[in-house]
């Protein structure tokens, strides 16, 4: 067994991780793979293979962590619209300024607790405005 | 500097910034401004260097905070509006940093480039939660807010932080340095150079300083972290419902690029000089081929007695003719094969690294770089994992360095 096919294999499973693979059968998945990673022949790429092997890792550990509150989801929706990358200085300027707007909005009605949270999005937007401005004169 | 006042505060702000994070300096000009109080951002570091805050969010609760200084037992509500204060005073101080030569505002027009922007902000908010209540130590705010490091606050840019921390913690297992290390090192260089601080670390803590000669290094360190940004940029499309896997996915997936191209380097450096000849001249060889094929079929299209003249200027397309030891230029009338040192590449070729040692020249310069031993070239193989002075293996803790390792 040499690297090459053990990235293919890791890949895949990678990308199955990104996809919606459930923890238990990525679990499943990281145990096989570990096994694999046993018969790669150099050292230095089986050492390589645990790196790799560690981010799945990595991926299971924060299965369980508190997903983002709605208000926060639609907010990164807002913000997602306001940064698109199409259109003139101008045209993306408005779309950001329309953003900000927007992120506030959700902001005023969230949970008090994370009002500054997700207001904090609109500082990207600010900074995104203020290095398109230039390109206006 | 144990601060007293809220005066006091705002003026020691960036000092104690460079201090907990042993920046070389800090961009700020010392001008504030304040943002609409209505607004529900916190604050904003200006591209002009001056810091905007928010009234409401962050001068009011530090006013109370001072006019409470010392008083316990505090709620936990206003415990909190103390903290978040603080944050966004770090979090803008930290956006601030920069390294000798550089500072924020040179990123104002890459800022607008996808993966340059959530890097920037999630790096940022992530190193300022790690680092604020060394922020509090070191203005001696605990002795003012009692309780102030207990409280908590939510973080900003929560969906970017997921891919961070993959992308830190995928670096700093590999590199060695650890996780916190490539947080602290990349926040403190401006946003355009955020991608190039985390290649400087792969590059620096893999092989490579071993194979590639050292005035190579800039530009194999921009391979890659030009390789990196893509990835990290895909956040921006992932739709907002999606949980946070997949965007812990694209941060280890990014970093993973830049590994990627660290083996596209060492392939390209560590193979050895005969083979790299041969396939040269086979290149050339097939180049040539493809030429005479063209030229016959230009011939044959332009009929019986019109046939065309080969161009002066570039009778071998791509292939650049060294020099005769007589100092005359030498025509594509050559046997290809013969003469494949040298030779342009004219496929898809690595943005501003040149092709490994491929002529006397760069044979001289692999050689003055340490990387051949008696039969030159033919010694620059991929070396073993003893070998490999500067790749450190497993978990370890790198040392701490002072401030950023960048080239001005």
């Amino acid at each position: 067994m040499d690297y090459d096919q053990f990235d293919a294999d890791f890949t895949r499973v990678y990308d199955a991780a990104g996809a919606g693979l459930s923890t238990e059968d990525l679990k499943a998945e990281i145990e096989r793979l570990q096994r694999v990673a046993e018969g790669i022949e150099n050292a230095a790429d089986r050492e390589r293979a645990g790196h790799d092997i560690a981010m799945l890792e990595d991926l299971v550990a924060h299965d369980d962590d508190p997903p983002p509150s709605p208000a926060m989801i639609e907010a990164f929706g807002a913000y997602k619209a306001a940064i698109l990358d199409e259109g003139t200085a101008a045209e993306r300027i408005a779309r950001a300024e329309k953003g900000i707007e927007e992120i506030e909005r959700i902001a005023d009605k969230a949970d008090p607790e994370e009002e500054l949270s997700i207001g904090g999005m609109a500082e990207t937007l600010h900074m995104l405005i203020g290095s398109l401005r230039p390109d206006l004169q | 500097m144990k601060v007293g006042s809220y005066r006091e505060l705002m003026a020691e702000q960036a000092k104690s910034a460079v201090r907990i994070s042993g920046a070389h300096h800090s961009s700020w000009n010392g001008r504030l401004q304040a943002i609409d109080r209505k607004s529900r951002t916190g604050g904003v570091a200006g591209w002009d260097h001056t810091i905007q805050y928010n009234p409401r969010v962050v001068d009011e609760p530090l006013q109370e905070m001072f006019r409470n200084a010392r008083a316990h037992n505090q709620d936990p509500a206003t415990l909190r509006s103390y903290r978040e204060a603080m944050k966004v005073v770090l979090h803008e101080n930290v956006h601030l940093l920069a390294p000798e030569g550089h500072d924020h505002g040179q990123a104002q027009h890459v800022f607008r480039k996808p993966g340059v922007r959530a890097l920037e902000e999630s790096v940022t908010e992530l190193y300022s939660q790690q680092k604020l209540n060394d922020y509090i130590d070191d203005l001696g705010l605990d002795q003012v807010a009692p309780g102030i490091k207990e409280a908590r606050s939510k973080p900003v840019y929560r969906p970017f932080l997921p891919a961070a921390q993959a992308f830190s913690n995928t670096i700093g297992s590999r590199s060695g340095v650890g996780s916190d290390e490539v947080v602290q090192r990349l926040a403190v260089v401006p946003a355009d150079q955020k991608f190039q601080a985390a290649a400087e670390i792969i590059y620096d803590n893999s092989d490579l300083p071993g194979l590639v000669p050292s005035d190579q290094r800039a530009a194999s360190v921009d391979r890659i972290a030009e390789a990196m940004r893509p990835a990290f940029a895909e956040i921006d499309e992932l739709d907002e419902n999606e949980p946070d896997r997949p965007r812990r996915r694209i941060g280890g997936e990014s970093a993973r690029d830049g590994y990627r191209e660290v083996d596209a380097l060492r392939k390209q450096w560590a193979q050895p000089a005969p083979q790299l000849l041969q396939d040269r001249g086979q290149q050339a060889l097939r180049t040539q081929q493809t030429n005479l094929t063209q030229q016959s079929q230009q011939d044959r299209q332009a009929g019986p007695g019109q046939q065309s003249q080969p161009d002066p200027d570039n009778s071998q397309p791509g292939v650049l003719v060294p020099p005769s030891p007589n100092g005359t230029q030498q025509t594509g009338t050559q046997q290809a094969g013969a003469q494949p040192v040298g030779q342009r590449q004219t496929g898809a070729q690595p943005s501003g690294v040149q092709r490994p040692a491929s002529s006397p020249g760069d044979l001289d310069q692999a050689m003055r770089a340490g990387l051949s031993g008696t039969a030159p070239m033919s010694s620059a193989k991929p070396l073993g994992t003893g070998e490999q002075g500067s790749r450190r293996s497993g978990l370890q803790t790198g040392q701490q360095r002072q401030g950023p390792e960048r080239e001005s």
